[in-house]
């Protein structure tokens, strides 16, 4: 196995030399495509010939089929979304690799390297930028403006604009974007509410209640087997950063550095207007003196650096107090209820400021972008399938919503991205707290939302007893309810890669994670942070943060 | 006339691995030239940029470069050195035994790990040396503090050492007990005539008789020493021990997959390459001189 990463790369550069003929080739046949989408290749809405896509196939192992997943017999490529798709608009799907989910992201970096992208892809910002920039996909402008259908272009207005303006370049929309749940980057604090009663404690609110839960936790053998094996906060796994403005990210400790209004990871306007970014800002230093106190306390898990996967302790049990986004239960907290039907896990917002606010941070309203392969024939196809799937998820589609189970995962749509109002878990919650209170009637549901008023209503009356609904209540419902309290809420200025980013990031991040690490396991002294700081600007940081501030003035 | 055909043969028999050679080994250097450009995998390498030397400049100006290299020298030399020392031990003390049954089965018990894969092995050493770890929980037992071994710089690098040595000294031995198969009984038997007891027999006569294994084998693994192990160290290591164990192999990944620099990943992995290559020129010629065996 010696020099593995050279022979990888070794791969990535045979199969470019191959796929520079291929390149093209392909870009030959484009001049046919352009302009002439014409009108008779969509007939009643539908394609009037059938269309074949080739996309990026994932398949997760772990899935288990039924549970909650697909009906006997059904399967990623054969599905009611897929049948429905190919009924509705003649579009049928093929896949152009397959992959597991964890090495999703390699398995594209190799496509994009070797120009062998499917027809089809979701891709990241970067990535997005990259493609657009080496004339790889194609412009969606025209297209876009003569078939989005009224609902899609609602979806974007939800977002002020923002949307479709990361996915326009120089006029031109060369992507269709998603639109980010905002909620997902909230790190909410997930407690175990019996083992707080248990203790009898309340339930947590400013930093110091958190390191008493924990200290508790700890010491007062909360699930009661006479050993202390029980943990405060678990804190990231090893593959992951200790704190980043990425959404879905649990485990990190972003909360508490947000308590002194610090947002590492994040660019962030100072005192001054300028944009700066937070890791390096004094604020940050606070945190990560809290942060250093409390691992040296034991509050925080003292081996979380070495961890593969800290979602371990709370799937059995052994810990009972995480900072995670609105969506666990329907994640890892259904495996910690299967195995402890007695565990009732409670998200709540925590820790406030002194001040008494809570403040999170709050990303770009698109990260994944779908893009269309340069010279792909039918760019309409790929239009007409956004309006669907968009109408389905915001609840617009009557004959969808007729047809299709909403208790089979919407992974199973062959295109898959988030794409619905930016604030759908507190609309969803308002909206059906709204039935449970009386003030409307459960047919006035559309579908999805129907569902998490149902299974809310069997919870009711078993509580916990099936699990998927206590999961579908508990994150819509409970979760929605929670963030839709007031908080102060911090954007993150800029998104993207600059060009000296392309050469020096890897350095600086590698020396942030680092210094971060350190800092907080007490290696290094917290006078550390200085030098880092210091070093981080040398490094290039000086000159990535001028590269942000004109690109972001743009 | 029929020697002749007979030749014809043999040089038939040496296609499929000039073949495999070919495309495994001699075309992917091609792809080397992606050093020299601004590589742009949409470009292709036909048609990205030309930099010259700069990437292989912006290598040794990366403040991560010395500390890299470095950590490889000293890891591998650690390791090359642990691994002879301790092979070398066992095979002379196996070699010492004269229950053949009970011989072959210890032969066979340690060079077991061997063929376990890093992946697995790390998985356990983390459980084992982490705080609550078997490892600490003896370290208590003689009263001190539990120890950080994997977070710990100063550790680390030995954690490394220690568990490839604990993996390999096993099958390292081989070679060694074949040397010392091939130490004609004859002279230990004067040896034992003369009075000599155990010690001086391995003195005079074992150690002696397997010094060109020692040797050769000592100098064909100069030409490994910018190798130190990605997988293990791939799999054990974590952000907080990247200053005594971030590698060569280690880094290009990260930079190379990870982070999409293509061709810096290439200048650094060809740098790599290049040393290797005067290294392995090197140990040949010593190879030659003290055990006189040559490759090439």
């Amino acid at each position: 196995m010696r020099k593995a990463a050279l022979l990888m790369l070794s791969i990535i550069i045979a199969s470019s030399m191959a796929a520079c003929e291929s390149g093209t080739k392909s870009a030959g046949g484009n001049a046919a495509a352009d302009g002439t989408a014409g009108n008779d290749t969509i007939v009643d809405g539908k394609m009037k010939d059938e269309v074949v896509i080739s996309i990026p196939k994932v398949v997760d192992p772990n899935a288990k089929q039924g549970a909650g997943n697909l009906p006997p017999g059904d399967s990623d490529d054969n599905n009611q979304f897929t049948r429905y798709v190919k009924e509705k608009l003649n579009i049928s799907f093929k896949a152009a690799f397959t992959t597991a989910p964890e090495a999703y992201d390699q398995k594209l970096s190799l496509a994009m390297a070797s120009n062998e992208l499917p027809d089809v892809t979701v891709v990241a910002e970067d990535d997005f930028k990259k493609l657009v920039e080496n004339g790889q996909v194609e412009d969606l402008t025209a297209v876009y403006n003569k078939y989005a259908s009224p609902t899609l272009k609602k979806i974007y207005d939800s977002t002020n604009g923002r949307s479709l303006k990361q996915a326009t370049v120089d006029g031109k929309l060369m992507a269709i974007p998603n639109v980010n749940t905002m909620a997902d980057f909230t790190n909410m604090l997930w407690v175990r509410k019996d083992w707080l009663d248990k203790l009898g404690l309340k339930e947590p609110r400013t930093l110091d209640d958190i390191i008493t839960v924990a200290k508790a936790f700890i010491e007062k053998d909360p699930d009661g087997n006479g050993q202390a094996d029980t943990m405060g906060l678990p804190g990231p796994s090893k593959n992951s950063p200790l704190v980043t403005n990425d959404k879905n990210h649990y485990f990190g400790f972003e909360q508490i550095f947000a308590l002194d209004h610090a947002f590492p990871g994040m660019w962030v306007k100072n005192d001054k207007g300028e944009i700066e970014y937070g890791s390096i800002q004094p604020q940050a230093k606070k945190g990560l003196e809290l942060l250093q106190k409390m691992y040296k306390d034991g509050v925080i898990d003292n081996q979380f650096v070495f961890r593969d996967d800290p979602s371990q302790f709370v799937k059995s049990g052994k810990a009972g107090m995480f900072f995670g986004p609105w969506w666990m239960p329907l994640g890892m907290l259904q495996d910690a209820v299967k195995n402890d039907p007695k565990a009732e896990w409670i998200s709540i917002l925590a820790p406030f400021g002194a001040d008494g606010t809570y403040t999170t941070n709050r990303g770009s309203a698109s990260g994944d972008f779908v893009v269309l392969k340069k010279g792909f024939q039918h760019p309409e196809a790929l239009i007409l399938y956004m309006n669907l799937y968009g109408a389905n998820l915001v609840g617009e589609d009557p004959e969808g919503a007729q047809k299709l189970d909403p208790n089979v995962d919407l992974g199973y749509w062959p295109i898959r991205m988030t794409l619905e109002y930016g604030d759908k878990v507190e609309r969803t919650s308002i909206e059906v707290q709204g039935v449970i209170d009386g003030k409307n009637k459960p047919e006035s549901l559309d579908p999805v939302k129907k569902s998490i008023y149902d299974a809310y209503m069997r919870d009711q009356k078993n509580p916990r007893k099936v699990v998927p609904d206590w999961a579908l209540a508990s994150s819509w419902l409970a979760s929605g309810k929670v963030l839709s309290q007031p908080m102060n809420i911090m954007n993150n200025e800029f998104t993207g890669t600059t060009e000296s980013m392309i050469q020096k990031w890897a350095t600086l991040s590698k020396l942030e994670n680092e210094t971060y690490l350190k800092i907080v396991m007490g290696q290094l002294d917290i006078g550390a942070f200085d030098d880092f700081v210091k070093k981080w600007t040398e490094l290039g940081g000086e000159q990535v943060t001028q590269e942000v501030r004109e690109l972001a003035g743009k | 006339m029929r020697e002749r055909s007979n030749i014809k043969h043999y040089w038939m028999m040496l296609i499929p691995g000039l073949f495999l050679l070919f495309v495994f080994n001699t075309y992917p250097l091609f792809g080397s030239i992606i050093a020299f450009q601004n590589y742009n995998p949409f470009k292709g390498m036909l048609h990205s940029k030309w930099v010259g030397l700069e990437n292989f400049e912006f290598m040794f100006r990366l403040p991560d470069s010395r500390q890299i290299l470095w950590n490889t020298v000293y890891i591998a030399c650690l390791k090359i050195i642990a691994g002879i020392v301790f092979s070398l031990t066992f095979a002379i003390l196996l070699n010492e035994l004269r229950l053949r049954f009970f011989k072959r089965s210890i032969q066979t018990l340690v060079y077991i790990p061997h063929f376990l894969s890093w992946v697995i092995l790390s998985g356990i050493l983390i459980d084992l040396f982490s705080l609550e770890g078997m490892a600490n929980k003896v370290v208590q037992w003689f009263g001190f503090q539990p120890i950080q071994f994997l977070g710990s710089n100063r550790l680390f690098p030995f954690l490394l050492v220690g568990s490839d040595v604990w993996k390999e000294f096993g099958f390292g031995a081989i070679v060694y007990l074949a040397a010392l198969a091939g130490i004609n009984p004859g002279l230990y038997e004067a040896a034992a005539i003369d009075g000599a007891n155990r010690f001086q027999r391995i003195r005079y006569i074992t150690l002696p008789g397997i010094v060109p294994t020692i040797v050769l084998l000592v100098t064909l693994s100069l030409g490994n020493i910018l190798n130190a192990g990605f997988d293990q160290i791939f799999n054990m290591y974590n952000p907080v021990v990247y200053e005594s164990s971030d590698i060569i192999d280690t880094y290009v990944y990260r930079a190379g997959l990870v982070s999409q620099q293509y061709s810096l990943a290439t200048a650094v992995g060809l740098m790599k390459s290049l040393i290797s290559f005067f290294l392995i020129v090197i140990s040949n010629m010593l190879a030659k001189k003290f055990a006189n065996y040559r490759i090439f």
